[in-house]
C-alpha cells in the first residue's frame, strides 16, 4: 500500500515536470535578429559618418597611453587610416562581424594600426629602439566588441585585453584640418619630459618613461603620481588638451579632461587644468624639477 | 483498490505523454550569409582555387582560423596577392602536370589556406615558418615580407613552398603511411623536441643522416624534409646543400637510402615521379623573375 502511495507521488511530481518549460523571451526578436541588428546599427554608424577620432589605447594596462586614430570608413569594406604619430594615410579593409556581439575588425594590414600588434621581434626591440616583449611587443588591439554605435560616438572593447576605447564622429570636410591640429599638440607634447601636478595645494611630479614609437622618442601618455596609495594615470593628447583613460581622483579631486593653456609667466610651456582649475598638469621639458 | 489504484496510475502516466509540448523552431538561421561585396582578390581565389580545388583562401584575419597563442597581425592586400598567384603556379600547377589533371589536388590538397602578415614569435625571439592542422589546414605566415624577397627563390622557398610541400606530404602519409621499414633506418636517432638544440648547423644533422635539423625529431618529420628538400631544391642545388659544411659521405648515404624509401612511396602510392615533379617545378622557378604577382584578372 505504501509502495502504491509513492508511486502515486512520483507519477504526480513527473506530471508537473513534465510541463512545457518554454519561457517567455525578454525581447521580442530572437538573439540572432538582435545580433545581426546591431551589426546593421555599427555598420549604419560607421558608413553614415565616415570620419572619426579614435582614441586608441593599446598595452595590457594602457601603459603607453593613447594614441589619436583617424579612420575613415569609405565603403563597407574599406577604411583608410591617419594618426597622430604617422606621416601617411594608409588604405585596408574592415568588417564588423558576430561574435558575442558585433566585432570591429581591421582584417588586413594596416601599418597605422597594427603597428601597435606588432611583436617587438618586428618594431625593433633587438636593437633597443622598440617597444614591448619580443613576443608581444605593445600588444595593440586590432578586433573590437562595439558596445555601443551611433551617428556621434562608437564606443568600443578590445577584444584581448578589454581597454574600452572611443570613437568620435567628425565632419569629413574639418578632417584635415583636425589632423593637423591634433599633430601639432603631439608633436608639442613630445618634447616634455615631466610634469608638476598642482591639485588641491599640493605638487605631485608626473615623470613619463620615454618610447621609441616609429621612429619617433616620446614620452608615454602615463605616469605614476606618489600618493596614497600610488595611481598610475593614462590620457591621450588631443586637438584641444588632455583626455584621461577613464575618470581619476586624484587628492581628492575628480578629472577626466584637461584643457590647454598659452604660456602666461608663471608658466612658461603653458599648462592644462580641469574647468575650475583645481587641477593644473605643467609641463616642463626636464624629468626633474 | 488495486482497480483504482490501475486506473489512476494510467491516467497519471497519459498525462505525462499529453503534457509535452514541442516548440516549433524558427524557420529563420541564425547564421547569415556575408552580403559584403567582393573585391578582385575574392574572385581570384573563387575561380582559381574555389571552383576547380574545393580549396578556400582566409587572407583576412579570423581570429579563430589563426593560432591564439600568438600576436599576430593580418596580411597585407598586397602580399595576399601575390601569395594566392604564386602558390598556385608553383605549388599546384607543378602536381597538376605531373598527375595529368587537377583531381589529385582536388582530393589531397588541404581545404582551408590562411594568411597571417608576421611569423609567430615565441617567448625566446625565435619564430615559426609554418603550420598545418590535420590535414585539413595550412597556416603561411610572414607574409608582410614577401613584397621584398618576392623574386628570391631561395627565400620563398624557405617560408613558404619548402612549408607546403613538406605539409602536403604530412597529408600524404596520413592517407597512406609509408613503409615502416622507413622509421628504422634512423631509428633511435631521433631526438624529439631537442632536436635545434642537438643539431645547430644543416652540415651536423646531414652528418648524423637528417636532412636538416627538423628532420631529427621525428620519423614523420623527417619523411616530410626529405620529400620537401628534393621537389624544392634542383639537383645541382640539393647536390651543393648535402655538402654543407661539416657534412660526412656517410651522413649522406643514410640520406640517400632514405630518400629511395620517399621516391618509391610516392611512385608506388600516388604514381607521381619526385624527379619528374622536381624538373617541372624548376622549370616554372626559371620564370619567377618575369612571373607577374600582383595583377588580378
Amino acid at each position: 500500500m505504501k509502495k502504491q502511495y509513492l508511486l502515486i507521488t512520483v507519477l504526480a511530481i513527473l506530471l508537473f515536470t513534465g510541463c512545457d518549460k518554454k519561457k517567455d523571451r525578454i525581447f521580442e526578436d530572437s538573439p540572432a535578429a538582435r545580433l545581426n541588428a546591431s551589426i546593421d546599427d555599427a555598420y549604419s554608424a560607421l558608413n553614415g559618418k565616415k570620419t572619426w577620432v579614435f582614441s586608441f589605447y593599446p598595452g595590457a594596462n594602457v601603459e603607453y597611453g593613447g594614441f589619436n586614430l583617424f579612420p575613415n570608413f569609405t565603403s563597407s569594406v574599406d577604411v583608410t587610416l591617419q594618426a597622430d604619430y604617422a606621416t601617411t594615410t594608409q588604405s585596408s579593409t574592415f568588417k564588423v562581424y558576430a561574435g558575442a556581439g558585433p566585432i570591429l575588425t581591421f582584417d588586413t594590414y594596416n601599418p597605422v594600426i597594427h603597428y601597435f600588434s606588432l611583436p617587438g621581434y618586428y618594431t625593433g626591440n633587438s636593437t633597443g629602439l622598440g617597444i614591448g616583449a619580443s613576443d608581444s611587443g605593445m600588444k595593440g588591439e586590432f578586433e573590437f566588441l562595439v558596445l555601443s554605435s551611433n551617428q556621434d560616438s562608437v564606443m568600443l572593447k578590445g577584444r584581448k585585453y578589454g581597454n574600452v576605447m572611443k570613437m568620435k564622429s567628425v565632419a569629413a570636410d574639418q578632417l584635415p584640418t583636425i589632423i593637423t591640429n591634433y599633430k601639432n599638440a603631439n608633436t608639442k607634447f613630445n618634447t616634455y619630459r615631466g610634469f608638476a601636478i598642482e591639485v588641491n595645494g599640493k605638487t605631485l611630479q608626473g615623470v613619463p618613461t620615454l618610447a621609441t614609437v616609429n621612429g619617433t622618442s616620446r614620452p608615454n601618455r602615463s605616469f605614476t603620481l606618489a600618493t596614497a596609495p600610488s595611481l598610475t594615470v593614462s590620457y591621450i593628447v588631443t586637438d584641444t588638451g588632455i583626455e584621461f583613460y577613464k575618470e581619476y581622483t586624484v587628492e581628492g579631486v575628480k578629472v577626466n579632461k584637461l584643457t590647454f593653456f598659452a604660456a602666461t609667466t608663471q608658466y612658461p610651456l603653458g599648462y592644462y587644468a580641469n574647468g575650475n582649475s583645481t587641477f593644473k598638469m605643467v609641463p616642463r621639458t626636464t624629468t626633474t624639477p | 483498490m488495486k482497480i483504482k489504484y490501475k486506473l489512476m496510475c494510467l491516467v497519471l502516466i497519459s498525462l505525462i505523454y499529453a503534457s509535452c509540448k514541442k516548440e516549433k523552431l524558427s524557420e529563420e538561421s541564425v547564421f547569415v550569409d556575408s552580403t559584403l561585396p567582393k573585391n578582385a582578390l575574392d574572385s581570384y581565389i573563387y575561380n582559381n582555387y574555389t571552383i576547380p580545388y574545393n580549396i578556400d583562401i582566409i587572407y583576412k584575419y579570423v581570429d579563430r582560423e589563426s593560432d591564439l597563442t600568438y600576436n599576430l597581425v593580418p596580411a597585407t592586400y598586397e602580399g595576399s596577392i601575390r601569395m594566392t598567384k604564386l602558390l598556385l603556379n608553383f605549388g599546384l600547377k607543378p602536381y597538376d602536370d605531373i598527375t595529368g589533371s587537377k583531381a589529385f589536388m582536388r582530393s589531397y590538397f588541404p581545404k582551408i589556406l590562411t594568411y597571417i602578415g608576421t611569423s609567430s614569435v615565441k617567448s625566446n625571439g625565435t619564430i615559426v615558418l609554418g603550420t598545418a592542422e590535420g590535414g585539413k589546414k595550412i597556416n603561411l605566415y610572414n607574409l608582410n615580407n614577401l613584397a621584398a624577397n618576392a623574386t628570391s627563390i631561395s627565400y620563398l622557398n624557405k617560408y613558404y613552398f619548402h612549408v607546403i610541400h613538406h605539409e602536403f606530404q604530412h597529408i600524404l602519409n596520413q592517407t597512406k603511411p609509408f613503409p615502416t621499414s622507413f622509421n628504422t633506418i634512423s631509428g633511435v636517432g631521433y631526438v624529439g623536441d631537442v632536436w635545434n638544440t642537438t643539431y645547430t648547423t644543416d652540415g651536423a644533422a646531414i652528418a648524423a643522416g637528417f636532412i636538416s635539423p627538423y628532420a631529427s625529431k621525428e620519423a614523420t618529420e623527417d619523411f616530410a624534409e626529405l620529400y620537401s628538400f628534393y621537389v624544392t631544391l634542383s639537383a645541382s642545388e640539393y647536390t651543393a646543400y648535402l655538402n654543407s659544411t661539416g657534412s660526412t659521405p656517410a651522413g649522406i648515404a643514410i640520406i640517400n637510402t632514405k630518400t629511395e624509401v620517399v621516391k618509391t612511396y610516392m611512385k608506388n602510392e600516388f604514381g607521381i615521379d619526385m624527379d619528374a615533379l622536381r624538373a617541372n617545378i624548376q622549370a616554372k622557378v626559371a620564370g619567377l623573375s618575369t612571373f607577374d604577382q600582383t595583377t588580378l584578372p
